[in-house]
């Protein structure tokens, strides 16, 4: 993951600040990715000790958290920025909480693979999993657009990572339905699809989480908040602008 | 087009300003290069009470003003930035025409204040400067009492019996936040009084004489934070009252003190905005380097 | 040898050297002083400010007439030469700044300044003595204050211009007017410096002998008539030391330690005056 490095500040300690910020930032992104590379995966293998694994990792992300708002902090108090500075700076503590979120839902599609496989109970169906693995791809696609707008500063990217969002609401309808059809066919099967149906809505918050970082990548670049506008404004806005 | 919003300072309409979604205003990246002549930023400023155009300054063979044309909204503060050597004191400083003072400074253009120029040879700059008053950057005491520093301005133009002078005395004192401090104390001589406590008494003498406009050149720069805190509280109260132009080097006070914000560079004013638009999501690139400190 | 040793004989050999033309010059002025303590003192009496100067062979006799004609003419001198100095020296700060003829003015004020004060005396002999007929104290005063009015000029032009530009400014900020500017803020301000430039003044023309001569000569009797020759110390002195009785000695000495203490007294007021002022 390329680096987002922050110049031209006459203070040399501020640049170098807000570049380790950046990239404490993209280090974190970086963990909730894998992490949730690795809760599919134990998903697919049916491994308990990895997704045990992926539950006790989700501390790091936590941690890096942390550190991203206590720099946060201490910039402002020190540095008094302004600006795209500013901008910068608060854009960077929402999507830290994003980067947060996504990690913590990681780590609930991690328990699914305990909840399915642990005990002796039958397993779930390897059909019900099908959607799960193919929306986590997408969201993680998403989230990895996301992460190159913010370290490429690039607004377009942003917008696309919108456009993608719109697309995953369709795909999680059609996934519910699915699930309501074999719920049809099979009823003794609703233990296994209540618990896929939570383990899809997690992955549905996690493509949200990835949106809300380009929302805020966008008021980073272009100092508009998008946070609750809706797709077509976005767009306009960004458009009439002609991007950054 | 007659939206407020989707003009410049010079009221003429925006490239691209169909902007629905925004924080404050509507605005324009320009470039540096496009914003040679107009100011980037839009800012719609309803009551002006000063109104620039076209003006050009010169220390003798030395253009230091180039084509500046802007307004001064009515009450309400507005502060000019910008490195050292950008014309924002020597633009104040029209304001008021203390530059006739000196030979070899001369301005052209029209500088309205109500809609009159008071760059006409035919303006009494006297009563101009009763209307417009100043605070320098060093204090200013006369030598003689506090109160008589206070009625001195008075004097000039009114008269007033001793019971009025003092009321007249005490009001001033009293919004520049001085009264509690040096009442027992008014025959003393002015320059008895710390830094912090003569600036604010040279800010009471200019309220005295009832100025519509008081014009502020780096007024806290020689004093220490505490007195510069006062004094920009006492600036927040005052802009009720008086329309109000500040100079400082400060960005922060600019920031924290003022409604609307200039940026000059080279004799340039490169933007004029509204202060949180200015300082959150400027117009102009040049802006944004100079008050992130990527300047120089 | 090293420097700092080098720097350090340097410093005690400059140290000493200033030390010692210290001590050189007060000695000299302590010298003169002790010289006319020592031989007016004795004099300094009673008698000295109630009877006039003596005659020739007269036993007893004061300077009651040279006092008192020195006063009228000192203060002739700076009644008339102070207001015009002050109202040069007053445009030359603040209205002829940039007036071309404000540097022959100075020019010219800074030779009067030093210019001998004997062909002053001649000068007034020439204008005013020879179309009177005679000499007076009116002239001796008129010579007198061409010497104070390079004096004023010079002082009051270099205590206003120490005035900051800035206390002008505030002043023009609440709409007055230049004069009243220089008038009310500057004059206030200088004033302190334009009394001492005065008083100096004073100081000096108390003891010129030279201009004295050829104006008001001198008269052996009291007179308040300013048409007629005044009686005054300088010359009084001049010719005492000179005469050949014992009697108009002592007097020279007492006269002269009069006009020392004189002049020693207005230069402790001066400074005086400044620091209460600051």
């Amino acid at each position: 993951m390329s680096e987002k490095m922050v110049t031209g500040h006459t203070m040399k300690p501020f640049d170098e600040e807000m570049t380790a910020l950046n990239r404490v930032v993209i280090q974190a992104a970086a963990k909730a990715r894998d992490q949730l590379a690795q809760a599919l995966h134990a998903l697919d293998e049916e491994d308990i000790d990895l997704a045990r694994q992926v539950i006790v990792r989700d501390k790091e992300i936590d941690a890096l958290e942390l550190q991203a708002d206590d720099a946060v902090l201490r910039i402002i108090a020190r540095r008094q920025p302004v600006a795209k500075d500013l901008r910068d700076l608060l854009a960077v503590s929402k999507i830290i909480t994003d980067i947060e979120r996504i990690g913590d839902e990681a780590r609930q599609l991690a328990r699914l693979t305990v909840t399915f496989y642990d005990d002796d109970a039958r397993p779930p169906n390897y059909r019900l999993l099908i959607d799960i693995h193919k929306l986590g791809h997408f969201v993680d696609a998403m989230l990895a657009k996301a992460m190159r707008a913010f370290a490429e500063d690039e607004a377009q990217l942003a917008v696309e990572v919108l456009r993608l969002d719109v697309e995953l609401g369709e795909e999680m309808k059609s996934a519910l339905r699915r699930l309501s059809t074999y719920l049809l066919e099979d009823a003794r099967s609703v233990g296994h699809v209540v618990h896929t149906t939570l383990g899809l809505r997690g992955v549905e918050r996690i493509g949200s989480h990835a949106a809300y970082i380009a929302r805020h990548i966008i008021f980073l670049i272009e100092g508009c908040d998008v946070r609750h506008e809706p797709l077509e404004e976005v767009e306009k806005a960004i458009g009439g602008n002609g991007g950054s | 087009m007659t939206d407020a919003s989707l003009v410049n300072a010079n009221n003429a309409p925006l490239a691209g300003s169909g902007i629905a979604v925004n924080v404050g205003g509507a605005f324009t990246k320009a470039d540096s290069e496009a914003a040679t002549d107009r100011p980037a930023g839009a800012v719609d400023i309803d009551k002006s009470k000063i109104e620039v155009k076209g003006l050009n300054f010169y220390y003798g063979k030395f253009h230091a003003l180039h084509d500046i044309s802007m307004r001064i909204p009515e009450r309400k503060v507005t502060a000019f930035i910008g490195p050292s050597g950008c014309g924002k004191s020597t633009l104040l400083r029209t304001f008021n025409r203390i530059y006739n003072l000196y030979h070899g400074q001369r301005a052209s253009g029209e500088i309205l204040l109500d809609g009159r120029n008071i760059l006409d040879r035919r303006e009494d700059i006297n009563r101009l400067r009763a209307r417009v008053g100043m605070v320098f950057q060093k204090p200013t005491p006369f030598p003689m009492s506090i109160y008589e520093n206070i009625a001195y301005g008075v004097r000039l133009y009114e008269r007033l019996g001793r019971v009025a002078m003092d009321e007249r005395v005490e009001w001033a004192l009293r919004k520049a936040a001085l009264w509690e401090e040096v009442k027992d104390i008014l025959r003393q001589s002015g320059g008895a009084l710390s830094g912090g406590q003569q600036q604010r008494l040279c800010i009471a003498r200019a309220i005295a004489v009832k100025p519509e406009v008081i014009l502020l050149d780096e007024p806290c720069s020689a004093l220490d934070p505490i007195s510069t805190l006062k004094i920009e509280q006492l600036i927040a109260e005052l802009k009720d009252s008086y329309t109000i132009a500040i100079v400082t080097h400060n960005m922060q006070q600019a920031a924290r003190v003022s409604d609307y914000t200039g940026f000059m560079y080279l004799g340039r004013l490169i933007e004029f905005n509204d202060t949180e638009t200015l300082f959150t999501n400027p117009g102009s690139r040049q802006t944004e380097d100079y008050i992130t400190g990527r300047f120089g | 040898m090293d420097i700092y040793t080098r720097r350090q004989v340097v410093n005690v050999f400059n140290l000493g050297a200033s030390v010692l033309a210290t001590v050189f010059g007060l000695f000299f002025l302590s010298w003169l002083l002790w010289v006319l303590l020592a031989q007016g003192l004795a004099h300094l009496n009673w008698d000295l400010f109630t009877l006039d100067m003596p005659g020739p062979g007269a036993e007893t006799g004061g300077l009651r007439n040279a006092i008192v004609g020195s006063l009228m003419l000192t203060a002739v001198g700076v009644l008339i030469g102070a207001p015009l100095g002050v109202l040069a020296g007053t445009y030359l700060a603040e209205f002829g700044r940039y007036a071309w003829i404000s540097h022959p003015v100075r020019f010219i004020n800074d030779v009067l300044l030093s210019a001998p004060s004997i062909v002053i005396g001649v000068f007034v002999y020439e204008v005013m003595v020879v179309p009177m007929g005679n000499f007076s104290g009116w002239s001796g005063g008129v010579a007198l204050a061409i010497i104070v009015i390079p004096v004023v000029v010079r002082t009051t032009e270099d205590m206003m211009r120490l005035v900051p530009d800035t206390l002008r400014e505030a002043a023009a900020a609440l709409g007055a007017p230049q004069w009243r500017v220089v008038s009310s803020v500057v004059f206030r301000a200088s004033l302190s410096g334009i009394m001492t430039g005065i008083l100096l003044a004073v100081a000096r023309i108390a003891g010129e002998t030279a201009p004295l001569l050829f104006t008001a000569l001198n008269n052996q009797f009291f007179t308040l008539d300013m048409d007629q020759p005044m009686g005054n110390l300088p010359v009084t002195i001049f010719n005492f030391a000179m005469g050949p009785y014992d009697n108009w000695h002592d007097l020279a000495w007492a006269g002269s330690l009069l006009i020392t203490l004189t002049v020693l007294t207005l230069n402790i007021l001066t400074r005086i005056f400044l620091r209460t002022k600051k």
